[in-house]
């Protein structure tokens, strides 16, 4: 059954999937290309990829976090379609269907994170960095597979919660702006939005693995 | 009261005397007394010397809370102690690692190290006060303040270095400031040190045995430089003008001899910590010794290397120092997934639309 969950959600997903991967796939490249090409001299490059590296890897959390969004609500697309009978009426655990439709959802991931990772690695050949200035390829492409992961979870969560759920986290939200907003008013030194989003994006916060360093190529 | 802040109080008393005592008389005999009174005080060690003259170096005035970090909070307070101990000599011997100074703001000594209301050098804010290693760090600094401030006094350094450290900075830093700079490559020397050549380090830090300002400061760069001006705006007169338009005289005459080598004040300073922590004080000692008007020159028989091979050393240094964490997908993003993914399923599994 896992297998055909898999092979259906990749037929619905492949089309964006395949071009968020090439999108990947190119940023490592088109870094070193718009940098004068492998073949430049590296005396004027050097500084300009360690530059662009910093750059580009910004664009690489936030493709994360669109992937994640959209192959999380895509998980449950045809299930909300028929109302979730289908998933009521097949004799397995609802817990075991959860897994296979999170599985299923989840697979697509690699797509993107191989294409990642081979473009990262053939734009790492095709330059001769000098001592001191190093490369993390693998480690980029796992980090974004990770923070895949992680977005993916959170939206494939959302989008089976209940309209109650959401209202909730819609609800903490409101709260949030409406204390940012006295907090203003009476002068208060208080940040909550800041500090909520620093709660979540720092270790050990969910979404710590979006922030932190991207870079393909740093000292 | 504890015997430790017992003794503390009495050595601080004992300083105060001392320091009031010391300040009425002579230079020379405030030397020899003071250092004196540094060798007599057990628990006062070389750090502690050091850290006073980190202090005097700065030419700061006021009451010194040293606080020992080892044990128990013992404080020697000493006002007016700086002056007392500013003629021992320099302070690049410093070996700060067990001491906490404090210039506090008012008389009375105080029981914690940092305080959220102590006052740091005379300043409050941004000092973390209240982290003893923040507070530790900013002696080391300050050790390091001294040293630049020593170095000042010799006109060749002082035209190379052009001002001291400011004790607030992380020595760190520099060298994060250094890598910043060798990114941005506003110098043919900056980029080619940054992609590994040697010689090129050392005529980007004006350490080199044979200076020639043309290969510092390049034609092309400085019209490159003037067309990145042009481009934001920037007034050109009509000498720069004809340096854009190909006058090679004129970009010379707009770039004359700036009196500094093409790296910036932290990439200097970054060598300075370098030849401080590589080749110790005593290269430095070395370096003012000589009378040698030549910087690359005072370098290599100061520390033995040819000035390539030093600067060399120096980026591969400053590379590695300025290191930040790079990206990484450890153990610690692995657990993060694994545990957010798996508590988010178990909401998914459980969530009321199963129910409905």
């Amino acid at each position: 059954m896992l297998k055909q969950l898999i092979r259906v959600q990749w037929s619905r997903v492949r089309t964006p999937v395949i071009l968020v991967a090439l999108i990947l796939f190119a940023l490592p490249l088109l870094m070193i290309r718009a940098n004068g090409g492998p073949d430049s001299s590296a005396v004027d490059t050097v500084g300009w990829w360690l530059h662009s590296a910093q750059v580009i890897g910004h664009a690489i959390p936030i493709l994360a976090l669109v992937a994640g969004l959209y192959l999380g609500i895509a998980a449950w697309t045809d299930d909300a379609k028929g109302g979730h009978v289908y998933a009521l009426t097949l004799p397995l655990p609802r817990e075991r269907y959860v897994v296979y439709r999170f599985l299923a959802g989840a697979v697509p991931i690699t797509v993107p994170a191989l294409c990642l990772l081979a473009g990262c690695l053939i734009a790492t050949a095709s330059v001769r960095l000098p001592s001191g200035v190093h490369a993390y390829p693998i480690a980029l492409a796992s980090r974004a597979f990770l923070a895949t992961v992680v977005c993916y979870s959170i939206f494939f969560a959302i989008a089976i919660a209940t309209r109650r759920a959401v209202l909730i986290v819609m609800g903490l939200l409101v709260t949030l702006i409406a204390a940012e907003l006295i907090a203003g008013m009476l002068h208060l030194d208080f940040d909550a939005l800041a500090s909520a989003a620093t709660l979540l994006t720092t270790w050990p916060g969910p979404l710590a693995i979006l922030a932190g360093h991207w870079a393909l190529f740093d000292v | 009261m504890s015997r430790a802040r017992v003794a503390g109080l009495a050595v601080a008393s004992l300083l105060t005397l001392a320091g009031d005592a010391l300040a009425q008389e002579a230079l020379g005999a405030r030397a020899a007394r003071a250092e004196a009174l540094v060798d007599s005080l057990a628990r006062v060690d070389r750090a502690t010397h050091a850290a006073a003259l980190a202090v005097a170096a700065q030419g700061r005035s006021g009451p010194v809370a040293v606080v020992l970090r080892s044990g128990s909070p013992a404080q020697l307070v000493a006002k007016d102690v700086w002056r007392a101990f500013e003629p021992l000599g320099s302070a690049s011997n410093a070996e700060i690692e067990r001491v906490v100074l404090v210039e506090d703001g008012v008389a009375s000594p105080r029981d914690s190290v940092g305080g959220r209301e102590a006052v740091v050098f005379g300043r409050t804010g941004g000092y973390e006060s209240g982290n003893s290693e923040a507070i530790a760090a900013g002696i080391a600094n300050s050790a390091i303040a001294a040293l630049s401030a020593v170095l000042l006094k010799d006109s060749l350094v002082a035209a190379w270095l052009q001002r001291r450290f400011d004790p607030r900075l992380e020595a760190d830093a520099q060298k994060t400031q250094t890598v910043v700079e060798l990114i941005d490559g506003r110098w043919t020397s900056t980029r080619r040190c940054l992609s590994g050549s040697a010689p090129d380090c050392a005529v980007y830090l004006g350490i080199e045995l044979h200076p020639d300002l043309r290969e510092r400061f390049p034609v092309p760069d400085i019209r490159r430089l003037l067309r990145l001006q042009a481009s934001r705006g920037g007034a050109l007169d009509q000498r720069r003008y004809d340096c854009v338009d190909g006058d090679d005289s004129a970009c010379a005459e707009v770039w004359g001899d700036p009196g500094e080598p093409p790296a910036g004040w932290d990439a200097r300073a970054a060598l300075v910590l370098f030849v401080r922590e590589r080749y110790g004080a005593d290269a430095w000692r070395r370096v003012m010794a000589d009378t040698t008007r030549n910087l690359g020159a005072r370098f290599t028989r100061a520390t033995g290397q040819q000035p390539a091979a030093l600067a060399e050393q120096w980026r591969d240094w400053v590379l590695e120092k300025a290191s930040h964490t790079p990206v990484t997908a450890g153990f610690k993003e692995i657990t993060l997934t694994l545990l957010a993914s798996g508590v988010l399923l178990a909401l998914a599994a459980r969530s009321g639309r199963w129910r409905a």
